[in-house]
């Protein structure tokens, strides 16, 4: 499949680095905001919805499966594609991310042609179901 | 290659770039070498930190004791404060070795120059066409931020047509599979 159009990407993560790596794995699909908080993800994704949100899922305060649900519920951004990353893969964590709404699980360490693959895929469903 | 540090995986998962994997490394070194100050919630959040930043840093042996770490917090009966220590002693030992393994690998790395000198475009172009041929992760790097940092008018037509098509990225991903030399 060859996708020619930009990917807007979010990249949700409280560990700076874990932030580059990603960004270094997707950054030539698209733009791609940051947010270190799922607060902040939140306000960005109103402001300016990404077609994919890579968000870690423990973060202080409001985790990734907070965040995926808010996001689920609010009619503005609940057709985002909403991929967790986690170091923790087991599966209650992977059940628990599906039941909260997202769309796919990735676990770190992320493996930069699957993650791009990965995001590629879902961008493309989202663009197909509009 | 020791199993404490994957360096050619780390430099797959930044497309080569080695100033960015420098950087990272450091980052994470200053950040994490003070284990032993944080206790309660706040150890718990720094534990699991470690761990998801040692992964995708290919600080392998550290992101081994990370999760044991992580695992005390929800094994039953709760971890004791003697596994405690251990665990963290240990966590705090591998820091150290894969610090003292990262620095060897960074000082062994090849010298690139890191500036374009002001050459002009033909120049400049041949030594970027120099530094592809070196089939070498670093000097790919180096090409990239050249690429990046150059104006983009008349005067490189040359540099920009030397390395026009070449997908950074891709190639980068091609030589970390088969080897960089320097592990």
């Amino acid at each position: 499949m060859v996708m020619t159009d930009p990917i807007r990407i979010l990249i949700v993560d409280d560990e700076p680095a874990n932030i580059q790596i990603l960004h270094a794995a997707v950054s030539i699909l698209g733009p791609v905001q940051f947010a270190r908080s799922g607060e902040q993800a939140l306000k960005l994704a109103t402001a300016n919805p990404p077609d994919v949100v890579l968000l870690d899922v423990v973060m202080p305060d409001l985790d990734g499966f907070a965040v995926t649900r808010a996001l689920r519920a609010d009619p503005a951004t609940a057709g985002m594609m909403v991929v967790l990353v986690s170091g923790s893969a087991a599966d209650a964590d992977v059940e628990r991310g599906l039941e909260c709404g997202a769309d796919d699980f990735i676990a770190k360490p992320v493996a930069p042609a699957l993650i791009r693959q990965r995001v590629r895929l879902l961008a493309e469903l989202a663009r197909r179901r509009r | 290659m020791s199993d404490a540090f994957d360096w050619p995986a780390l430099l797959s998962r930044v497309n080569g770039n080695v100033a960015l994997a420098r950087r990272l490394l450091e980052g994470f070194f200053a950040e994490h070498c003070a284990l032993a100050e944080a206790e309660g919630t706040d150890l718990r959040n720094l534990v699991h930190r470690i761990g998801g930043s040692a992964g995708n840093l290919a600080l392998i042996q550290v992101a081994e004791a990370a999760r044991d770490c992580e695992a005390m917090l929800v094994r039953e009966p709760p971890a004791t404060a003697k596994h405690w220590r251990v665990a963290l002693a240990t966590l705090q030992e591998r820091i150290g070795a894969a610090q003292a393994q990262v620095r060897t690998v960074l000082a062994a790395l090849p010298t690139v120059e890191t500036t374009t000198g002001g050459d002009s475009g033909d120049v400049l172009a041949t030594r970027l066409a120099a530094l592809l041929d070196q089939s070498d992760l670093a000097a790919l790097s180096v090409a990239e931020q050249w690429w990046l940092a150059v104006p983009r008018d008349a005067h490189n037509d040359a540099i920009i047509t030397a390395v026009r098509g070449l997908d950074f990225s891709g190639a980068a991903l091609l030589l970390a599979g088969k080897g960089n030399g320097h592990d």
